[in-house]
């Protein structure tokens, strides 16, 4: 579905431009359609300018990204514009994600009418059967983001992301800034969509019990490199990379008391 | 012996429109030596609590109750005497190290502040002093280090400076709110071994969202939801046998559980239901959970909980 073939980004500074800082280096991996790929690594190892760089929001500075077999990199703007309904981010901050002077009802509308993918009086329907498919009480339509907790946002940018009803969405720490117990809703409601859709999802994120939960296969990433990439089980049970090693068992670390144990919900 | 009581603790914030109460009527005792972790998602009041106890809440907050510390209610006590005790007595490693450090003062001079108010290092003394801290902390280059400003520093080493500010004058209570949050991981587990090892032989209230922190860090831990202590016990015993459907839930939904998650939202505060306070969105919520407010019952083995279930 989607690939990226040693996708660069660097930035250039200094006299000339001569020095070159690198965010991503090489960076290869492919998605299969209907599969999701978890994208790990620290805070500062490029992995949200590879999401940006999978949709073309940020432009590589060298590399190849394929997208269903288009060359993306090679498409004028016109072209690129009739794919883009195709492929959908969801950011890690709802709150910088939504207008806050939208309600978050016109918030979701806004691609349908962008794309012109429903009339102006079909548009309140879809848009109550998208807030329905998110979980949101037709009720909030009219809320704007202010009034809205930190789930019902991100419920409400998921809504706007698969209003077009995109093959392709990129979600970059999706529930970064949630509390546990709704970061569990928002997991299983993507978790639901991805099998409705049958979405192919790039799945970035710091935490790696979360990204274990999600993907299928899962690449490592570090400064900017690409250290480890693989099936999920295969890559957490047989750490080759010495920092996905260090990963791995810094996260078993932290929740030692559900390794090697059944949690007794009921007792 | 306990260090610290909190007697009937109640927060309420007056805003334009009405009160909203924060915290209601929390009971809980700190003895030397524990580790105390309270859990809970935001807007639970974890973080009020342990304001209150700093006694650094806006004046808008209206506060009851009693805080027993060294021989005196906290609330009742002058603000100069309460200046000797913050820092000295009971010290905050706080929330966002980004944030609390003050950005235009070299990090030396801002550790060595608490030290010139409660101690008699003074000049040269001081200096070593502060040096010997970041030492300790782990900070590389200390005799450099002093001289740089927050925004040279990594976010765990922001973390670690916060941390020997809070050490400094040798306190009897460390409070530390989110001492992990927005770190990364291999960090977190760099900043969770550095404050394990810290806080050995020292009393610490740690006020946390992430189940992670409080497992490593906590002897005890107390489970907060919508302003009320929800349960508590010894921190093996309350992650391993979890008693409230409220802290089964919060386990359930962790990822490596496989994040089932609890339905609905946490109550705004001031719209907290007239029952249990959990009973919305509890999967075993009787009659009386809806019309009845639970109190905090003993279950044995030092634990308490706040269910019907167990009455």
């Amino acid at each position: 579905m989607i690939e990226l073939c040693s996708v660069s980004k660097y930035y250039t500074s200094g006299f000339f431009k001569q020095k070159q800082t690198y965010a991503v280096r090489d960076v290869s991996f492919s998605i299969r359609k209907g599969d999701t790929l978890g994208l790990v690594g620290e805070s500062g190892s490029g992995k949200s300018t590879i999401g940006r760089m999978a949709l073309r929001l940020t432009e590589p500075s060298a590399g190849r990204i394929v997208f269903d077999g288009i060359d993306l990199l090679a498409q004028k703007k016109p072209a690129l514009r009739e794919i883009r309904p195709r492929m959908q981010i969801v950011f890690q901050d709802p709150d910088t994600a939504l207008d806050p002077r939208f309600p978050i009802g016109e918030s979701v509308a806004e691609p349908l009418a962008v794309w012109h993918r429903a009339f102006r009086h079909e548009r309140e329907d879809r848009v109550a059967a998208l807030f329905e498919m998110v979980g949101l009480q037709p009720e909030l339509a009219g809320r704007r983001p202010f009034e809205l907790s930190g789930g019902q946002k991100q419920r409400a940018a998921i809504a706007r992301a698969i209003a077009l009803e995109p093959e392709f969405l990129v979600l970059d720490e999706p529930t970064a800034a949630l509390d546990l117990s709704v970061q569990a809703q928002i997991l299983s409601l993507i978790q639901v969509l991805k099998k409705r859709m049958n979405l192919t999802i790039l799945f970035i994120s710091h935490n790696l019990a979360v990204v274990e939960r999600m993907s299928d296969s899962l690449a490592v990433l570090h400064k900017g490199v690409l250290v480890e990439s693989g099936r999920t089980a295969e890559v957490l049970e047989h750490p080759q990379d010495l920092f996905t090693r260090q990963l791995v068992d810094a996260a078993n670390g932290s929740y030692p008391f559900f390794r090697n144990r059944i949690i007794s919900v009921n007792e | 012996m306990s260090l610290l009581t909190i007697n009937n603790l109640s927060v309420q914030f007056e805003t334009a429109g009405a009160t909203v109460p924060v915290l209601d009527r929390i009971d809980f005792e700190v003895a030397a030596g524990d580790h105390i972790a309270l859990i809970g998602e935001s807007g639970c009041g974890k973080t009020v609590l342990g304001m209150s106890v700093m006694r650094l809440l806006p004046p808008n907050a209206r506060i009851t109750g009693a805080i027993r510390y060294a021989g005196s209610d906290l609330l009742q006590v002058a603000e100069r005497e309460m200046q000797q005790i913050r820092g000295r007595g009971i010290a905050l490693i706080s929330q966002n190290s980004v944030s609390s450090l003050n950005p235009v003062v070299r990090i030396g001079d801002q550790i060595a502040e608490s030290l010139s108010l409660h101690t008699q290092y003074r000049g040269d003394d001081l200096r070593h002093e502060v040096i010997r801290l970041l030492a300790e902390l782990g900070i590389e280059q200390p005799e450099e280090s002093v001289q740089k400003f927050p925004h040279q520093f990594s976010g765990g080493m922001r973390e670690r400076i916060l941390v020997a500010m809070a050490l400094a004058c040798n306190p009897d209570i460390i409070i530390a709110d989110e001492p992990t949050t927005g770190l990364d991981a291999l960090v977190k587990v760099q900043i969770l071994r550095l404050l394990k090892k810290a806080m050995q032989g020292r009393t610490l209230l740690l006020i946390t969202h992430d189940l992670g922190t409080a497992f490593t860090l906590a002897s005890r831990t107390a489970v907060m939801y919508a302003g009320e202590i929800l349960e508590c016990g010894p921190t093996s015993e309350v992650f391993s046998h979890p008693r409230h459907p409220y802290t089964q839930g919060l386990l359930a939904s962790s990822p490596s559980a496989g994040f089932h998650p609890i339905p609905g939202l946490s109550p705004a505060p001031g719209q907290v239901p007239s029952g249990c306070r959990f009973c919305p969105r509890c999967s075993c919520a009787m009659d009386t959970c809806r019309s009845l407010h639970p109190h905090l019952k003993e279950t044995g083995r030092g634990r308490r909980v706040r269910c019907f279930r167990y009455d």
